[in-house]
């Protein structure tokens, strides 16, 4: 993959790109003021659901054995994978065993970190994405870009000529003649599938119980159809009872889209059972680890708690200006910034907790409050302490560290460094910077420093 | 697998153990005391969220109006139903002399049908969402296949959100199939525009009987 700067610097030039990302974002973070503004004691239900995540977070493994159990219970075989190769062979081992020929998937974000659909497609399976943005990046073999609105970056005139070649329907860029043809070819495939698979939003330890939410109703149409459905998820999506569970449905579309409450919130509590005419013969949960188990031993255990409601993403400047690929994983936006280290490692993920200004927007929206911006500082710290960050940053900060403390230092450099660099500035703005410098200027613009500094017209004032 | 399972757990006892969490905030409360508005207040609200959604609503004041109207919304059409036992205010009479089909029919039989007839276990007045619980005679393929959908609510079933209703199952029991439906199917994944109908239905029709 294309280094970090690259990939930002890749997305910086798409101006399409960078037009639609901030429309939408734009939009989705309005929306989300609104919802959140009409709801009763909003405040009130995110501090207890962000509560309620973090006291179950002190105990994930007593909790998960309960889960296990009730789940057990409600006759859902259970399966533990450690890491995501794990978790295909088990979801392989599953199809095969049920002699299971064409699966259909709804979205999930577990599965996308495991890349479930190569493994499966390796195996000899046939697999469909059925979310409708989903189903469009599999035609297009390319990754989402946005947790919520998987292909944000696509004008609809790229997304007709792509059905149009790949599904060889005449072309059109009309958004409900695409969404009719889509219906039209994923409905064959749910009707002819013996799999489904999906992930899950919230798991309710005391009723053993799998949520899931979808606004298309393919979730609803994957765990009704097919005679086998498997469900992979985080170890961490936990609840303790239903209550818990009212108070995250409350804040989580609202955050997300700003609808009150998503279209589609099935609660799923075992197979079907006699008497039913429909659901799954067979249910199957894989309990996914794969890397969140270290991420709860130490200083971004807090970031487990997300509900993955992708506010934080619309809010941040950074994502809003280089999109979703530019992090390149899973996870997009402050989220991705943190969550990407920590299940991946800080080796080759090591510039990601640079991607924000540190602003603080992720934390006012996030529904869960979680304190992103304390999380990036620490892995950036971590960062620095193991000789992760770059040389030049040391010695910079210890040259800043000089200059500050000396205030005839200060002065001098302040004089000499703003007439220097108003020399390269053309209109008030300079391009590029020399030396050291030149890594700030590669992917932004900087202002020309003022003719006179703060303390020069604050002297001047004084004396006049 | 099962060794999986020990070194996961381990691990995690051990990672708990380690885990920077934020201290539990004081002075919460325990939960969200519930709300209890009067019957006309119920329904105004439903009425109001299902006008937002796109419902198309039909408040009826007797039984006798509620069949009629079903009738006409379901004639000379192909039907996807509930068994005639499980609609209420004696709904079911008017799938006499139609084309229907009923859970026990095969899958593709069924994805044919034009209109789907169900009740519901219960309707959120706050979000306008229907309450579905599924079993037999209530197939949840009938909420789910026909791209429109007509559902006929008892009014005594409208409850003011879903912790609300919730509180009706106690913890530890066994959970019905529950689903909620919250206004027609839809996406805004092909730039921002929102298009309905796009797995589930496009439409939904909803008849308030007395």
């Amino acid at each position: 993959m294309a280094h970090f700067l690259d990939r930002v610097e890749t997305a910086l030039r798409d101006e399409h790109l960078r037009d639609a990302m901030l429309a939408a974002t734009r939009d989705l973070a309005s929306r989300r003021v609104n919802a959140l503004a009409n709801l009763e004691n909003a405040d009130m239900i995110r501090d207890l659901a962000r509560q309620a995540k973090m006291t179950m977070l002190r105990d994930l493994a007593g909790n998960l054995e309960t889960f296990e159990r009730n789940l057990k219970r409600n006759g859902i075989h259970v399966h533990w994978a450690r890491d995501g190769k794990e978790a295909n062979r088990i979801v392989i081992e599953i199809a095969k065993a049920a002699k299971c020929k064409r699966a259909v998937k709804s979205k999930s974000m577990a599965t996308e970190e495991t890349h479930l659909n190569h493994a499966l497609i390796d195996a000899g399976l046939d697999v469909l994405e059925t979310d409708l943005g989903e189903y469009i990046v599999q035609l297009a073999d390319t990754t989402p870009s946005h947790i919520i609105l998987p292909i944000i970056h696509m004008t609809r005139g790229d997304i007709g000529q792509i059905v149009h070649e790949k599904i060889s329907v005449p072309y059109t860029d009309d958004p409900e003649k695409l969404t009719k043809i889509a219906r039209a070819k994923l409905r064959e495939a749910f009707l002819s599938a013996d799999l489904g698979i999906s992930g899950c939003n919230f798991g309710v330890i005391d009723t053993g119980t799998i949520c899931l939410v979808s606004n298309e109703g393919n979730a609803r149409l994957c765990t009704t159809l097919p005679r086998v459905h498997v469900a992979v998820m985080g170890i961490e999506k936990l609840v303790p009872s239903l209550a818990e569970f009212d108070w995250m449905i409350k804040i989580l579309a609202r955050s997300a889209t700003g609808q009150k409450i998503t279209t589609y919130t099935s609660v799923i509590s075992g197979p079907r059972r006699a008497g039913d005419h429909d659901g799954p013969e067979e249910m199957h949960v894989v309990l996914l680890d794969n890397g969140r188990v270290n991420i709860l031993g130490g200083e971004i255990a807090e970031i487990l708690g997300c509900i993955r409601c992708g506010a934080c993403l619309n809010a941040c400047p950074v994502y809003r200006n280089i999109g979703g690929h530019a992090y390149g994983d899973t996870y997009p936006g402050p989220i991705g910034a943190i969550v990407t280290p920590g299940l991946r490692g800080m080796k080759d993920w090591k510039e990601l907790p640079d991607a924000s200004s540190l602003c603080g927007a992720c934390r006012d929206v996030c529904p869960v409050r979680l304190d992103i911006p304390r999380m990036l500082l620490k892995l950036r710290q971590t960062g620095v302490e193991e000789g992760r960050a770059p040389a030049s940053i040391k010695w910079m900060m210890k040259g800043f560290g000089i200059v500050v403390s000396r205030p005839w230092l200060y002065r001098l450099s302040a004089r000499w460094g703003g007439r220097v660099a108003r020399l390269l500035a053309s209109r008030g703005w300079i391009h590029k910077l020399p030396g050291l410098g030149g890594g700030w200027t590669r992917s932004r613009d900087m202002r020309a420093p003022a003719a006179k500094s703060f303390q020069q017209l604050w002297k001047e004032r004084k004396r006049a | 697998m099962s060794s999986s399972r020990t070194d996961i757990l381990t691990r995690l006892r051990q990672s708990q153990l380690r885990a920077v969490l934020p201290e539990p905030a004081q002075g919460l409360p325990d939960g969200i005391a519930p709300k209890k508005l009067d019957p006309t207040a119920l329904l105004e609200r439903l009425q109001a969220e299902f006008k937002l959604l796109g419902v198309e609503t039909y408040v009826e004041n007797s039984e006798e109006a509620v069949r009629q109207r079903v009738k006409g919304l379901i004639t000379q059409k192909s039907i996807l139903s509930w068994d005639a036992n499980q609609l209420p205010y004696d709904a079911g009479q008017c799938l006499e002399g139609e084309k229907v089909y009923f859970g026990h029919d095969s899958k593709n039989d069924q994805a044919t049908a034009e209109i789907g007839l169900t009740s519901c276990e219960a309707v959120l007045a706050e979000t306008g969402s229907q309450a579905m619980i599924s079993g037999p005679g209530k197939p949840r393929t009938a909420s789910l296949l026909p791209y429109t959908h007509v559902v006929v609510i008892r009014r005594s079933s409208i409850v003011f959100g879903m912790g609300e209703f919730l509180q009706n199952f106690k913890s530890r029991e066994l959970l019905p199939y529950l689903v909620f439906i919250t206004g027609p199917s839809r996406t805004a994944d092909i730039a921002l525009v929102i298009a309905l109908g796009v797995h589930g239905p496009g439409k939904i029709i909803a008849v308030i009987g007395p």
